[in-house]
């Protein structure tokens, strides 16, 4: 299914990194193969297109990304992946399919990091392909901007005010809780999310922890944490950093 | 051909021979052949004939418990085998039926026999149909998915091109129509797995605070690209759990915000408020009303799988709608 919710997610410019991520792409179909390919090289990324997984495991090794799709001429989509996920664990694999029922999504997900059905819209696809090498470190660009004032080295792991000059030293937590927005940006993150993910245990109804750790952070971050342009609250659900 | 032997008719045989026998036999006895030296009509004579009669009504209450012994473990093994297993899947078994009684309860035992091949027959052939009907959508799915986004691939080529108002217009209304197309297979095939019972259901104690708090997240960033006014009233200290599958309910909520986003655009308002206390969610759109037409109204199949969710998960719906909105409210089935 197309999802509304993925059609606002554009790739933000400040999260071009300077390296051309690699992506395998295998499908089939020249014709989807070949618009795919075009589209995601338009969007700076290095794409090699293979039409069976013959060859794959080989490739794997040198890539960012899989794109994968299942109906596939000889071994299918579902044994291949298995294979390039045991060659290469940390390479995230999306699956592209035609087939979407639930059985089908559960089967891919067990190895696979994403699923996208067809019909797919681009734009949904390169979005879920960007949150993919986020979420595994190599789509996280070294410095971002935060506001008009805040420089974030993800390298250094240093938090800079640009206007001051000065760093800004943030407690353990207070940079937990930053990288967790960080590695989610333009999402709105529920506050049982962001305390399970940095706590590491279950969020109990009106426990001000996070509250407190987030007002704090703002005081570090923002110009005027009353009214903050950084960590943005979105009233009875969570919080937001744009990027 | 076997060869039909009245069960009723061996047991009035019987007592026919009973009651002419025994008399012959008396009188044979009495009246001549083994002549007596006791003069006639005398004491001996008349406790011969209560001795006789006493014997042929013993035998014949003999011959009837006999008959109605067998006959009650006939009819109780014939009913042992008819009853329903108490799971409703599984059929009655066939019974053994005996070459030799080919009788009214033998008749009636390889009737039920019959019937019994019947039905396994044709619970065989709905199984299949079923199967092929379900392998048939699928294939349809995934057969018209791969061309739909050939087509897409096209358009998407053909909107780089330079291209009038109108040319750009068309290609709009041609992306937005594979993906209500995609949408529809999508919602027909969960319609299909739900109805007859093969989409995953796992309840367990869910936290409905929290899932309508994430699911509202993740609809955020759309409902404002679109300009909507986003009020969401959920408890910050309060909660409570339903026994329901989190993947149905997120499904359930998906769907109603999807339509809102689809249908009630003009209003440009979503609500969802959770009730702790009362244990109801509600969500809520400014939109035309559910009797306003839309361009892309379906056959409402999206709305039939949020139903048949609720009603499987024992949760109803309480919709309330006019020209000024929309809204729902979910809560615990009343019975």
């Amino acid at each position: 299914m197309n999802d509304a919710r993925w059609m606002a997610a554009d790739t933000p410019e400040q999260f071009r990194t300077e390296r051309t991520r690699g992506i395998l792409y295998i499908e089939d179909n020249r014709e989807i193969g070949q618009w795919v390919k075009e589209e995601l090289e338009q969007r700076g990324y290095a794409v090699q297109w293979l039409t069976s997984g013959e060859g794959a495991e080989r490739e794997v090794l040198e890539k960012d990304v899989v794109i994968l799709d299942i109906m596939l001429p000889g071994l299918d989509g579902f044994t291949i992946g298995q294979r390039l996920k045991r060659a290469a664990p940390s390479v995230p694999i999306l699956l592209l399919s035609a087939r979407s029922a639930v059985d089908d999504k559960l089967a891919g997900l067990k190895f696979a990091d994403d699923y996208v059905t067809k019909p797919f819209h681009i734009d949904e696809l390169a979005a879920r392909v960007e949150v993919l090498l986020r979420r595994n470190g190599s789509g996280i660009p070294k410095r971002l901007k935060l506001g008009q004032h805040i420089v974030v080295n993800m390298t250094e792991n240093t938090v800079l005010n640009e206007s001051t000059g000065e760093e800004i030293i943030l407690t353990g937590k207070q940079h937990q809780i930053l990288m967790y927005f960080l590695s989610r940006p333009n999402q709105i993150l529920p506050k049982e999310h962001i305390f399970e993910a940095i706590w590491g245990e279950p969020y109990m109804e009106g426990d001000k922890t996070l509250m407190v750790h987030i007002r704090h952070l703002r005081k570090k971050l923002e110009r005027n944490p009353d009214a903050p342009e950084i960590v943005e609250t979105v009233r009875g659900i969570g919080y937001r950093v744009r990027l | 051909m076997k060869r039909f032997g009245s069960f009723f008719r061996r047991y009035l045989l019987f007592h026919f021979l009973v009651l002419i026998s025994l008399p012959l036999l008396a009188i044979f006895l009495f009246a001549g052949v083994s002549p007596s030296e006791e003069p006639a009509g005398t004491l001996y004579e008349y406790r011969s004939m209560v001795v006789l009669i006493g014997l042929i009504f013993s035998v014949l209450i003999c011959i009837s418990w006999i008959f109605f012994y067998r006959l009650r473990q006939r009819l109780i093994r014939l009913q042992e085998a008819m009853a329903v297993p108490a799971d409703g899947d599984r059929l009655p078994r066939p019974m053994s039926v005996r070459s030799a009684r080919v009788d009214e309860i033998g008749q009636l035992e390889a009737s039920f026999n019959r019937m019994v091949l019947q039905l396994e027959d044709s619970r065989r052939r709905e199984l299949e149909e079923e199967s092929l009907r379900r392998r048939l959508i699928a294939n349809l799915s995934h057969d018209l998915r791969t061309p739909l986004t050939v087509i897409r691939g096209h358009a998407s080529r053909l909107s780089k091109e330079p291209l009038s108002v109108e040319g750009r217009d068309s290609l709009g209304a041609i992306d937005h129509t594979i993906t209500r197309v995609g949408e529809l297979m999508d919602d027909l095939l969960a319609y299909t797995l739900l109805t007859s019972g093969k989409y995953p259901y796992h309840p367990v104690p869910t936290d409905i605070v929290r899932l309508a708090r994430a699911s509202i997240a993740s609809w955020y960033p759309a409902f404002e690209q679109a300009g909507f006014h986003i009020e969401a009233d959920l408890p910050l200290r309060t909660t409570f759990s339903w026994e329901v599958d989190p993947q149905w309910m997120t499904r359930v909520l998906d769907n109603l915000f999807q339509n809102i986003l689809r249908h009630a655009g003009t209003g440009q308002y979503v609500g969802i408020a959770v009730n702790a206390e009362l244990e109801r969610l509600t969500i809520a759109d400014r939109g035309p009303g559910m009797d306003e037409p839309s361009a892309d109204r379906g056959a409402g199949i999206g709305l039939a799988i949020t139903a048949h969710m609720l009603k499987e998960m024992k949760l109803q719906a309480d919709w309330v709608s006019d020209e000024n909105g929309t809204s729902v409210t979910i809560c615990q089935a009343k019975n």
